[in-house]
């Protein structure tokens, strides 16, 4: 009896711990981003915004920005309108934003926000954004002040770089490229500009050769106790060239017969001897 | 007894590899021959249609362009203008450059890919191939010949940094250095100062004009790690300041096996071809050939 309890308590404990954990396990899941379309409304002579929308429709019920920075997160999204025809500051506190895209504008638009992963300065948009800044993308014909650092930049021009391109950085850009998108050509391909040096001006780079490096900067050395042996890095990895060598398997596969042919004749040699010598 | 059997499937066992290493030596070996081939025959079609369009060119002189309403006609330069001219060109001269542009004598093979880029020819090699650019993936037809399917050879690649329209400084092409002597297979004999005195020309027959160079360089090099800070010739293609383009040409200079006696300066273009070589690993032959004079213009290619 003693023995079928204690059976029957073993049991019960297997059975609670399969359940329960999985009875019991929080489920939970990070916000999804939202996106938040804020447009500078003059009959209310304030921003308002609308969520869960890129684009802003006028005739939608929209709100102040006073509730948008109530509910707005880290990694949401902001696409920013500005159809006036005066300057406009846009303080969206410091929240780290996913995305912040700046649409066309005849008048300047001051963004203030914290850091940004992805930033978009349409063509044809007139902004100053002050926030640091991991991917930066100004398309055609933008005028754009980037006020603190920007870690890539990359301008999307078609054929030609546009004189009516023109943008700055007062931090540091980490690399500059633009490639055209329809040719192959690339524009600019630099990195590691100081601070205050990188001002592209109606599409000519005013920056001087020592204000930049025409290669990434490699990375310090390992000051720490050397790993026993290290693994692959950036460093070992080759530039990309066709490989035009003539794979040949040929060699390889000739190599191996002849060998093989050689061990199986010394062999056989071998057992043949030694069958003739041992009479047994 | 104990010894004798294991030594025993042992030499059987050695005796199968061997055949079998010998009997996919055999197989792979037909498969090549199939597949050289194959794109041998693909080219060789091109080939001659070229050859035949160029005989009819020549035979009907400028007549062909004549015969061409559609496309506008520049107006030869006034006689009456002219400086003197000296004697007339002896028959072995080399042939001057139409005045009016005339059909493209590789218009087929544009119109049978649009992949085609143009057609390199290196006068007195079998160096006679279409060269193609893919800027969606620059090693399409690393392995694919003209028509696209699988081939070892490939077909030569004109990278795709390199812009024929427009024209950047530099157009890089890349071909394999087959053992066969396919593609770039012969290119490594320029590092023969002999073999290159009897192949100095090179010929670019792209969709507007025939373009002629002239080697400048002949050098070894090699791909390099990319934080290498060295000069890496398959990173020129345009050379917008006096700066650029020397760093491009006296490194070249520097680094050629022998010196041709070209010289080149700022504004000049260049094409250079690059293949495999093995003194490093990844190592490379470059060519660097400069623009001459031009060749003949062309008609639009039309269907």
């Amino acid at each position: 009896m003693k023995k079928f309890k204690h059976t029957v308590t073993l049991l019960t404990a297997a059975v609670l711990f399969f359940l329960l954990p999985r009875a019991g396990c929080l489920r939970a899941a990070a916000a999804e981003p939202v996106t938040y379309a804020v447009k500078y409304i003059e009959e209310n002579d304030d921003w308002r915004y609308l969520a869960n929308t890129s684009t802003f429709d006028e005739n939608a019920y929209h709100r102040e920005l006073y509730y948008m920075l109530l509910d707005i997160k880290d990694g949401d999204i902001v696409i920013v309108y500005n159809e006036t025809d005066q300057a406009r500051t846009l303080d969206l506190g410091d929240v780290h934003l996913g995305n912040l895209t700046v649409a066309p504008s005849d008048a300047i638009t001051m963004i203030f926000s914290g850091d940004v992963n992805e930033c978009h300065i349409l063509k044809g948009a007139y902004c100053t954004i002050n926030a640091n800044v991991a991917n930066a993308h100004v398309y055609e014909s933008a005028v754009c002040n980037f006020n603190k650092n920007v870690q890539e930049l990359r301008l999307h021009v078609e054929s030609e770089l546009s004189t009516s391109l023109s943008v700055g950085c007062e931090g540091t850009v980490g690399h500059l490229y633009a490639p055209s998108d329809t040719l192959p050509r690339t524009f600019y391909d630099l990195y590691d500009f100081k601070a205050g040096k990188m001002v592209i001006l109606e599409g000519v780079l005013m920056a001087n050769s020592a204000d930049y490096s025409s290669a990434p900067a490699q990375p310090p050395a390992p000051t720490a106790v050397p790993a026993p042996s290290a693994p692959a890095t950036d460093n070992d990895e080759y530039d990309e060239v066709p490989k035009t060598g003539a794979p040949s398997p040929l060699l390889w596969l000739a190599g191996i017969a002849v060998v093989s042919a050689a061990i199986s004749f010394r062999l056989r040699k071998s057992n043949e001897s030694f069958s003739q010598k041992a009479p047994f | 007894m104990k010894m004798r059997q294991p030594k025993k499937v042992l030499s059987i066992l050695f005796a199968c590899i061997s055949g079998i290493c010998l009997l996919a030596l055999g197989l792979l070996a037909v498969l090549q021959q199939v597949d050289d081939n194959r794109s041998m025959e693909t080219v060789a079609a091109l080939r001659t249609s070229a050859g035949m369009r160029q005989a009819v060119s020549a035979g009907a002189g400028s007549g062909i362009a004549s015969a061409s309403t559609a496309a506008p006609q520049p107006q030869p330069t006034p006689e009456a203008t002219a400086p003197p001219q000296p004697a007339a060109p002896e028959a072995t001269a080399a042939p001057q450059p139409s005045p009016v542009p005339i059909e493209n004598p590789y218009q087929d093979s544009f119109l049978a890919n649009s992949d085609m880029a143009a057609w390199l020819r290196i006068p007195g090699t079998d160096i006679d191939y279409p060269v193609m650019w893919t800027p969606r993936d620059e090693e399409y037809y690393l392995y694919r010949g003209f028509d696209g399917s699988s081939n070892r050879n490939g077909c030569l690649i004109l990278d795709t940094d390199s812009c024929l329209e427009p024209l950047t400084t530099n157009l890089i092409i890349h071909g394999h250095n087959q053992e066969s002597g396919a593609m770039f297979g012969h290119l490594p004999e320029y590092e023969d100062y002999s073999f290159y005195e009897e192949h100095k020309s090179i010929t670019l027959y792209t969709k507007e004009q025939q373009r002629n160079y002239e080697v400048i360089a002949v050098f070894r090099s090699q791909v390099y790690k990319k934080t290498d800070q060295v000069f890496k010739y398959y990173k020129f293609f345009q050379a917008d300041t006096l700066e650029e383009f020397d760093y491009f040409y006296n490194n070249i200079m520097d680094m050629s096996l022998y010196d041709t006696g070209v010289t080149a300066e700022f504004g000049d273009h260049f094409l250079t071809l690059s293949t495999c070589v093995y003194h490093v690993e990844r190592g490379r032959l470059v060519v660097v050939a400069k623009e001459t004079q031009p060749g003949d213009s062309y008609l639009p290619i039309r269907e």
